[in-house]
């Protein structure tokens, strides 16, 4: 079990690659200089969080429809990589922050929404853990999902209308048109070996909840 | 008996197919089968934690089974049959009082809230309409229970230990209702461990041991008391 | 019965026992108070400080007050299983989200409306005429509130831990509901209409979607099998 498969090898060694790309292979951005090579950990972190989340909202539907328990395991999988790419999106955030701005935290609008995203994620998980029942838990954690889910717009417009009274943001952000076509593409490169690590500890882990569910329902008949 | 009798009630039926529940790794119930039509009473026998309870709210729809499966048909092709339970519990509200209770249920159920008094009466415990039920004694909760239960005017009766707690003359009453819903076209299921008591109402018994059906036994019509 | 109807009679219910049990209210109102004053001793004497922290200070005393309501109101159905008794009966479950959510708006809005005075009697607050608009604004935000809070609680209701897990899985969700109640009523208070419209607005987008998702999942999250 312990033996890692070909995707796996290649998904570590495009990782393993484009970091050692982004630490010493790309130029240092010309305003932040090296502190900005954090982007290639942060931003994918990000975008890989939200799309994690969004598997899990789509798994949960699909549960809800077919009541079959495959779904609900991407949705768990799914939703625990969020959180842990959720964590590393804030601890980058803010570190960058503190290099950048000379704060941890500066309630910088996507970093909030981030943040609350990660309790609201968490709450998901310690709910599924406090029910008993599977096909229950799959159900509870399906519309949890979906609420969690779709409350992350309103939670992002919120923060962002807050800040907007306050002080406009005055962070540049990656994404910004100007970037430097070199920084575009290892940042592009970041996401995508993201993305194959993503998918290959999605399906490790829904692998491992498949055996603990055919422990679990040893009773029951397959699904 | 206007309250109980509906000419018009439809016929439904019940057959529970090789029902299996388990909770965790403790078997409740193992391949039990049963069914039961409107008219009928069926007396599910059995000591505590034979799976009785378990039974009822698998029937009930509350509890979804392991494996097996709980199948209604209706003399009028895709009526559902309306389900009322009086479980372990009595599904009362505590502050309020008898009569809001029964009422409650009766208004929720689409039905004329004047009904409750004359069902409190029916079971005899009219005299504490206007108590809370926290304040009431075992027995008289259990009868504002089924009072609440009729109010709703089932199709189907689920009750779990319809003589728990009652003394005799209030088993008697019970009894006595229960067996008049039958006689009303409603399909009555009880679960309960007083074999005797039940036998004066029931069309059928099962004994229940251990989460599986041990004796089936029919009773004819006819030496039924009412 | 149709559904606002049998969701009137439930909400009235809950009403009822409240008014006779005194539970709910009681636990949330010492709760709040609690929370107004640790808060406020953390706050510091400073009157300007705790006078621009006031809306702050309401809104999480009131969250947590929302917690232990919600709760109380839940314990209601499912003391003596009178949640599984109506289950059966109702023709359209729904009634049993929509009814909570009145009680527990009506719950919310007076023990916020309680709250506002509250503060301004400990926090000396200047309530101008315009600050009736508190009251408008009270009962949007309680209905916001219960929305949400009405669902999470069907979700949670018979899960391990739940004195624990409520506010856990509930207060993240509410954030938003937080913010744009606190930045409203600050600017009720600071007599800016514009942003307290704003605010208003979201709460009453929070409030359509919450109770979209509440009607449409309910059943799914409050079954018992």
């Amino acid at each position: 079990m312990s033996r890692i498969s070909p995707p796996g090898w290649l998904a570590g060694l495009a990782l393993t690659v484009t970091i050692l790309v982004g630490l010493f292979a790309v130029p240092a951005d010309a305003a932040q200089g090296d502190v900005q090579r954090i982007m290639y950990v942060h931003v994918p972190s990000a975008w890989l969080a939200y799309l994690a989340f969004f598997v899990t909202l789509a798994a949960g539907l699909l549960f809800l429809r077919r009541q079959d328990l495959r779904f609900d395991r991407v949705a768990v999988a799914s939703a625990e990589i969020g959180l842990v790419l959720t964590g590393l999106t804030i601890a980058t955030g803010a570190i960058w922050g503190k290099a950048t701005w000379g704060k941890w935290w500066d309630w910088d609008p996507r970093l909030t929404t981030t943040a609350i995203l990660f309790v609201i994620y968490a709450g998901y998980l310690l709910l599924r853990q406090s029910i008993v029942d599977r096909r229950r838990r799959a159900r509870l954690a399906a519309v949890f999902g979906t609420v969690a889910f779709l409350n992350v717009p309103i939670v992002h417009f919120s923060v962002l209308w807050w800040r907007g009274l306050h002080q406009p943001p005055t962070v540049i952000r990656p994404g910004d048109p100007t970037i430097d076509h070199l920084l575009l593409a290892e940042l592009l490169a970041s996401v995508a070996s993201f993305t194959l690590v993503y998918l290959w500890v999605l399906r490790r882990r829904v692998d491992l909840e498949a055996t603990r569910d055919a422990a679990e329902l040893a009773l029951e008949p397959a699904g | 008996m206007v309250l109980l009798h509906s000419p018009l009630r439809p016929h439904f039926a019940v057959r529970a197919a090789a029902v299996t529940k388990v909770f965790g790794d403790t078997i409740a119930l193992w391949d039990v089968s049963i069914d039961c039509g409107s008219g009928g009473l069926l007396a599910v026998h059995g000591a505590n934690g034979s799976g009785k309870t378990t039974l009822l709210r698998i029937v009930a729809g509350l509890t979804a089974p392991t494996r097996g499966r709980v199948a209604w048909t209706s003399d009028s092709p895709g009526l559902r049959p309306r389900i009322g339970l009086l479980g372990h519990a009595n599904h009362l509200f505590d502050e309020l009082t008898a009569i809001e209770n029964v009422a409650l249920a009766a208004r929720l159920a689409g039905r004329d809230e004047t009904i409750a008094i004359d069902l409190l009466g029916r079971l005899a415990v009219d005299a504490n309409a206007a108590r809370r039920t926290r304040d009431l004694s075992a027995g008289s909760r259990r009868r504002v229970g089924l009072a609440r239960l009729l109010a709703t005017d089932p199709d189907v009766l689920l009750v779990d230990e319809p003589f728990a707690g009652l003394d005799e003359r209030a088993a008697d009453t019970v009894g006595r209702v229960l067996g008049e819903a039958r006689d009303a076209g409603r399909l009555v299921l009880i679960a309960t461990h007083d074999g005797a008591r039940s036998r004066l109402i029931a069309t059928r018994t099962v004994e229940l041991r251990a989460g599986r059906i041990r004796t089936t036994e029919s009773i004819a019509t006819e030496a039924l008391a009412t | 019965m149709n559904l606002a109807a049998a969701a009137i009679a439930l909400a009235r219910k809950d009403l009822l026992v409240e008014l006779r049990a005194r539970q709910a209210i009681a636990s949330a109102v010492a709760l709040a108070a609690v929370a107004l004053v640790l808060v406020g001793l953390a706050g510091g004497p400073d009157p300007d400080r705790l006078r621009a922290l006031a809306p702050a200070l309401v809104w999480i005393a009131l969250l947590y007050a929302s917690i232990a309501v919600a709760d109380r109101l839940e314990r209601i159905d499912r003391a003596d299983d009178a949640f599984s008794g109506l289950w059966l009966v109702l023709p359209d479950r729904r009634a049993m989200y929509l009814g909570r959510v009145i009680s527990l708006a009506i719950f919310l809005a007076v023990l916020q409306l309680t709250l506002w005075m509250a503060a301004a009697l400990l926090l000396d607050l200047p309530l101008a005429i315009d600050a009736l608009a508190l009251v408008p604004l009270a009962a949007l935000s309680a209905l916001t509130a219960a929305t949400a809070t009405a669902l999470v609680v069907a979700l949670v209701a018979d899960a391990g831990h739940r004195p624990l897990l409520l506010p856990v899985a509930l207060l993240p969700l509410l954030v938003p509901t937080f913010l744009a109640g606190v930045q409203a009523s600050s600017a009720v208070l600071d007599s800016r209409a514009g942003d307290a419209a704003t605010w208003a607005a979201a709460l009453l987008i929070e409030a359509a979607l919450f109770s979209g998702l509440g009607l449409l999942t309910y059943e799914t999250a409050a079954s018992p099998d």
